[in-house]
């Protein structure tokens, strides 16, 4: 008997490579919301594996986007979920706390990442006429309260554009209340588009660290300005 | 007598063979993220070219094997092979029935695939086909001859060796629940893979004579987990229909001109099967190319 186990060699045993092993359970989540009244979701939740190998369930309560429910869109063969959704909302959707609410995985033992930050809204109509040395004065307003918890990244882009020029100008921390962009910085041109993104994210861990949300809000508010000369002249001849 | 017994044989094949013939296409799906990955996705023919091989060679090998032993014995190699043809159909109907998933699937499958290679044998030795059915539970041979209702057992010393192995070894726990329902031996791992000799592959699954021993990784999922423990069973009936229809009689043949042999082999089962596929493992050198390795994946999958 001896022999024939000789023969045959014996077995070693060995951890199989595993990367995901006991990893936290990870949702990276995009949002996008505009003043015409759009809401873009783009969420991947990779609910992974606990220490033990087992694959970790997504259960309710369910992803909720601006107190919504989002479905889940696709299931790969590892795990991962994958919500997709956009709807039509009310233009003053941007103005909103905006609020986010991971799915329940188990077994974790950290809370689902959640938010509520401010949004932002501009003040005023979305058509700013002006002269041709006149400066620009964009006046916007965050959502009263506090943000819960603190962004940890807030930044604000401004573009003023039209087909041949330009200009951007970005920051970090929250807009001012009203943004001046001086008359030389305009681009020429009868008409120029503006756009200001106010993207707030964060990466949330609650203790003990096994849930982890990476979550990112874009809120775009739209102008168009328009050259008081170009009104007159177009006046004069009707 | 005779046509009696073969007109059963064939009943049974048929049966078997339809009852396991309709798998859904699911099950056919391809694996990935697992130690094997998606092997059982390499048959890009339809299922049924390769349940057909499956017969085909089976049948083929049982026939040859038949045939030849008449021969050798001064027979006739056709009526050998013939009536082996037939005990090799019964092999390939319990292999089917053994990768299946149900309570129970590796016992009867194991006992069907024993009884076509006890045809196997039978037919070789100018008895009736189903004169003698040599079949394997764990570490022991039961015979039971149809003619006189005798039922003889023998201990298979090297199952007996490797299930001693896997008791003693801190890394496995005898999996009882798979033990009794395939009738095999079962031992599994606690999330650790195996690797075998000097093999640099990790394995899911490894089987040494009628014992086999399979890792349970939690993470690859239940069906990656299914897969492997099919395989592993089809590789036992591999190991039982070597054992039954060669090595075993060549040693009885032994015993029979070496008189020193034979009150040992009253009692002991010969079983070098896992020996004779480590020779063919030594011929074909890609684990993948291997008959026996085809076969359990195709089953397996």
């Amino acid at each position: 008997m001896l022999g024939l186990l000789l023969a045959g060699g014996c077995i070693d045993f060995v951890e199989p490579d595993i990367a995901e092993l006991g990893a936290p359970a990870v949702i990276q989540a995009t949002i996008r919301l505009t003043d015409l009244g759009t809401v873009e979701v783009d969420a991947r939740l990779v609910p992974g594996l606990d220490g033990a190998g087992f694959r970790r369930s997504v259960e309710d309560p369910p992803l909720e986007v601006l107190g919504r429910i989002v479905d889940v869109d696709s299931v790969s063969r590892n795990g991962t979920r994958r919500y997709v959704a956009s709807w039509l909302a009310s233009p003053d959707i941007v103005a909103d706390t905006v609020t986010f609410r991971a799915p329940a995985v188990r077994p974790v033992s950290a809370a689902a990442p959640a938010i509520q930050w401010l949004g932002i809204r501009r003040e005023g109509e979305d058509t700013v006429s002006l002269d041709e040395d006149e400066d620009l004065r964009l006046a916007i307003r965050l959502t009263p309260g506090d943000a819960q918890p603190q962004p940890q990244i807030r930044q604000w882009f401004l573009r003023l554009g039209n087909d041949s020029t330009a200009f951007n100008i970005s920051a970090d921390g929250v807009p001012p209340d009203t943004v001046l962009v001086p008359s030389q910085w305009i681009p020429t041109g009868d008409s120029v588009g503006v756009r200001l993104i106010f993207s707030q994210s964060s990466v949330l861990r609650d203790p003990p660290g096994d849930y982890v949300g990476v979550i990112t809000v874009d809120t775009r508010l739209f102008w168009t300005l328009r050259r008081r000369s170009l009104i007159a002249a177009q006046r004069s001849v009707r | 007598m005779r046509s009696r017994a073969a007109g059963l044989a064939i009943l049974v094949t048929c049966g078997l063979i339809a009852a396991t013939a309709g798998r859904t296409a699911a099950q056919d799906r391809c694996l990935v993220g697992s130690v094997d990955d998606d092997r059982g996705c390499a048959f890009g023919a339809p299922r049924w070219v390769g349940e057909f091989t499956s017969l085909t060679a089976n049948a083929v090998v049982g026939g040859l094997t038949a045939g030849l032993v008449q021969e050798f014995r001064g027979g006739s190699f056709r009526e050998g092979f013939m009536r082996g043809i037939l005990g090799g159909a019964i092999v390939y109907a319990g292999k089917r029935v053994a990768a299946e998933g149900f309570a129970g699937a590796g016992a009867l499958g194991r006992t069907v695939a024993a009884s076509g290679a006890s045809a196997v044998r039978n037919a070789g030795a100018g008895e009736p086909l189903l004169d003698q059915l040599t079949l394997p539970a764990g570490p022991i041979w039961f015979t039971v001859s149809t003619r006189t209702k005798q039922v003889r057992a023998r201990v298979d010393a090297a199952t007996l060796a490797w299930m001693l192995y896997g008791v003693a070894e801190p890394e496995l726990e005898f999996d009882a629940g798979e033990s009794l329902s395939s009738l095999m031996p079962v031992f599994r791992t606690d999330g650790k893979l195996l690797q075998f000799g000097n093999d640099s592959v990790h394995a899911a699954g490894v089987t040494n004579a009628g014992v086999y021993f399979v890792a349970d990784v939690p993470a690859y999922g239940p069906e990656a987990a299914r897969r492997y423990r099919a395989h592993e069973r089809i590789h036992v009936l591999q190991t039982d229909q070597f054992a039954i229809q060669w090595t075993d009689p060549a040693a009885q043949w032994l015993a029979g001109r070496l008189p020193a042999l034979r009150p040992a082999l009253r009692f002991v089962a010969i079983n070098l099967s896992t020996e004779l596929m480590r020779m063919g493992s030594g011929l074909i050198a890609e684990h993948g190319d291997r008959p026996w390795e085809l076969e359990s994946i195709f089953f397996a999958r």
